[in-house]
């Protein structure tokens, strides 16, 4: 999987190529609107991070110009800009997603993650970790065969974190994808934390190997303990 | 090239036009009237004469002999059928002349007549008189009327010469009533020069409280006031603004110092890692907050309306919450009518709900109540109280914790956390949905109390 990422500031442009390096990704990095233009239209790329203020040629320009050349790579723009203006001019140009910075880097791999997969069936019915199952027809959870049951809100929380096992999940993907509220607000950072706690004392106090754990200063993660 | 002038010198220009004007009409009929008067004073001595001759003609019956009475001096002339027969010395000093026909006088009885700097003015009558047989006299008196004309000659120029006088006292009178006026002007804009952001303090001195300039300055003034305390307001926020910028900023640099320096093991470095990543988090949230705030003080945001109903949406942030209250062991009952419509932006009303809800669950002990009532009053106003039985806001304080970064107590608030905007931010959201918000007084803890008014529950529309 190869990912293109345009961005002039070399700091920020080291620090996603290193993430993305770290998560299997081949990535190639390119800190101008032209060079940006020139790399997507010249080779095989799967997915372009698109800064929106460059030097040069703009994010949108290139975004434009890719499209009328027939080119339909997903791209995902990444920038400081967050007004709802801004949001929607990227998105008419033709992006297919749309982050604003200061993001968490979960929250990238996550977008990248879907924009990837897309085309290819999501429907996942049963979700799997060590004992850990759920049934996402029935929104029952077992564990090592036992029923465990749990709120609504609980459940929701825990089917969001096993879609993204393995993978770190930010209190602002909680936020945005679990709670529905699409600006971010300081009072739900602790409902998702306690959220989290009862959750764990659900599925996890009971039972040998945790499995929802949290990162600092990240957020949380679904994993057996011998994964990385 | 187009010519500016000062304000002052235009008003005084246009009042020395101003007076030249109405001189240039008073002396025009100044002029006529006198003229008027004095010729129909020289045309009645005139009258007087001829009747007098006249009279002497008639009574005569035609005989000569009688017209001696009439002596020598009057300068006039008898002619019987435009036949010379009886003429004055006087008269023939006149020159005038010889043969006097009908078409003279033209079908008027009025003639006038110069000669050798003299003016005449002549006047003939006709006389019928006669015992036998009848005659046919017409009876002609001149007259001098040459001072008379020299007397109006001199009052127009004696009017005219007035013009170059009135022009120099009327430049002089509008040069001095417009420094008059202007001189307040002048010096108010010499103490509006010294004021800068520096001195917001000074003010511009009232004169005259009652004329346009004093209330002009009054006006000028309140604007200067209202201009201080923004300034203030904004320097406050900028000094608390960069307070809370710099105590993440600190934490992170002495965590990233400090294990760059101790240089442990793997894990010392994830704590320092995960701890500036905790506060470069409150950092994004703190910026994320202010340009909320911000972006609505410029105006410039669309805010979309829309009838909801508030107890849904006051359901649905109870919810939300619920959970922080239950771990602290805190009741949250809410009072409601079955429904209660109102246009709103449901974002910013229930970010402001959250926002209350928050505090009240922050600040309220545990096993402690939080009361929520909503209700329509009879007027259609509409009323929302959340009352919490924690310390209360003291009376004065009641109006600040609003302020941007405002906090009662600033060695509580890092163990309570939040940016210092909450309140704010909740502000914001009741007043863009056309409400205010307050804490009023309550027997016990805090009560905030938002209202609605009556016509944005009625109207349709979605004005803001």
């Amino acid at each position: 999987m190869h990912i293109l990422v345009v961005e002039d500031e070399p700091k920020v442009a080291q620090a996603i190529k290193n993430g993305l390096l770290s998560e299997g990704y081949r990535v190639t990095t390119v800190h101008t609107g032209e060079e940006g233009f020139f790399q997507a239209a010249s080779q095989k790329v799967d997915l372009i991070l698109l800064d929106l203020m460059l030097p040069g040629k703009s994010g949108i320009e290139i975004l434009n110009a890719l499209r009328e050349l027939g080119k339909d790579t997903p791209v995902l723009i990444l920038t400081a800009k967050d007004t709802i203006e801004d949001r929607v001019l990227g998105l008419d140009s033709g992006a297919d997603d749309y982050l604003v910075k200061p993001f968490a880097f979960p929250e990238l791999l996550a977008r990248i993650r879907a924009l990837t997969r897309r085309g290819r069936s999501d429907q996942v019915l049963k979700l799997k970790l060590a004992d850990l199952e759920l049934d996402c027809i029935t929104r029952k959870v077992k564990r090592n065969g036992y029923d465990i049951p749990l709120t609504s809100k609980e459940y929701e929380l825990l089917e969001y974190l096993m879609r993204h096992q393995g993978h770190a999940v930010s209190r602002e993907m909680l936020a945005h994808d679990v709670w529905q509220v699409k600006d971010r607000a300081t009072p739900l950072d602790n409902v998702i934390d306690v959220h989290i706690n009862r959750l764990r004392s659900k599925i996890d106090t009971n039972f040998d190997q945790p499995l929802l754990h949290t990162i600092r200063g990240i957020g949380f993660i679904m994993k057996t303990e011998d994964e990385p | 090239m187009k010519l500016v002038l000062s304000f002052r010198t235009q008003l005084m220009l246009l009042n020395t036009l101003l007076v030249i004007l109405i001189y240039a009409v008073a002396a025009f009929f100044i002029y006529a009237f006198m003229k008027n008067r004095i010729e129909s004073v020289e045309l009645e001595k005139l009258q007087e004469q001829v009747s007098t001759v006249s009279t002497v003609v008639y009574k005569s019956g035609g005989d000569y002999n009688d017209w001696y009475h009439l002596g020598d001096q009057k300068p006039f002339l008898i002619m019987e059928d435009w036949k010379v027969s009886y003429q004055t010395t006087a008269w023939k000093d006149l020159n005038f002349p010889d043969k006097l026909t009908p078409g003279d006088f033209n079908n008027k009885s009025l003639k006038t007549y110069s000669a050798e700097q003299h003016n005449y003015l002549v006047k003939i009558n006709f006389v019928r008189t006669g015992i036998d047989t009848m005659h046919n006299f017409q009876v002609v008196v001149a007259m001098e009327n040459t001072e008379a004309l020299e007397s109006v000659e001199k009052l127009a120029r004696s009017l005219v010469l007035g013009i170059p006088l009135i022009l120099i006292l009327a430049v002089a009178g509008s040069f001095f009533l417009s420094n008059h006026a202007m001189g307040p002007v002048k010096l108010l804009r010499i103490k509006a020069q010294q004021i800068s952001a520096q001195s917001l303090s000074l003010r511009l001195p009232v004169i005259n409280a009652r004329d346009d300039i004093g209330q002009l300055t009054i006006v000028f003034n309140d604007l200067l006031t209202r201009l201080e305390y923004t300034f203030e307001q904004l320097k406050r926020f900028t000094a608390d603004a960069s307070h809370e910028f710099r105590t993440p900023l600190t934490s992170i640099r002495s965590t990233g110092q400090v294990a760059l320096k101790n240089a442990g093991n793997v894990n010392d470095f994830k704590d320092a890692v995960a701890s500036m990543l905790e506060d470069t988090d409150r950092l994004a949230n703190l910026i994320h907050d202010l340009l909320q705030l911000t972006r609505h003080d410029a105006g410039r945001l669309k805010i979309d309306f829309s009838k909801e109903d508030l107890v849904s949406h006051i359901n649905s942030v109870i919810e939300e919450l619920k959970i922080l209250a239950e771990e602290k062991g805190i009741t949250i009952s809410f009072l409601h009518p079955d429904t209660i419509r109102l246009h709103i932006n449901p974002a910013y009303f229930k970010q402001a709900i959250r926002n209350i809800l928050h505090n009240a669950i922050k600040y309220t002990p545990g096993s402690g109540l939080i009361e929520i009532q909503l209700r329509q009053e009879e007027s259609g106003i509409i009323r929302i109280d959340i009352k919490d039985n924690g310390p209360g806001i003291p009376p004065d304080l009641r109006e600040k914790v609003f302020e941007r970064f405002f906090r009662i107590d600033n060695a509580r608030s890092a163990s309570v956390g939040g940016s210092g905007l909450g309140l704010a931010i909740a502000k914001q959201g009741i007043e863009i949905n056309n409400g205010n918000i307050k804490f009023v007084d309550s027997n016990r803890g805090a009560t905030c109390r938002m209202v609605f008014p009556a016509n944005s529950a009625q109207d349709d529309s979605s004005a803001i």
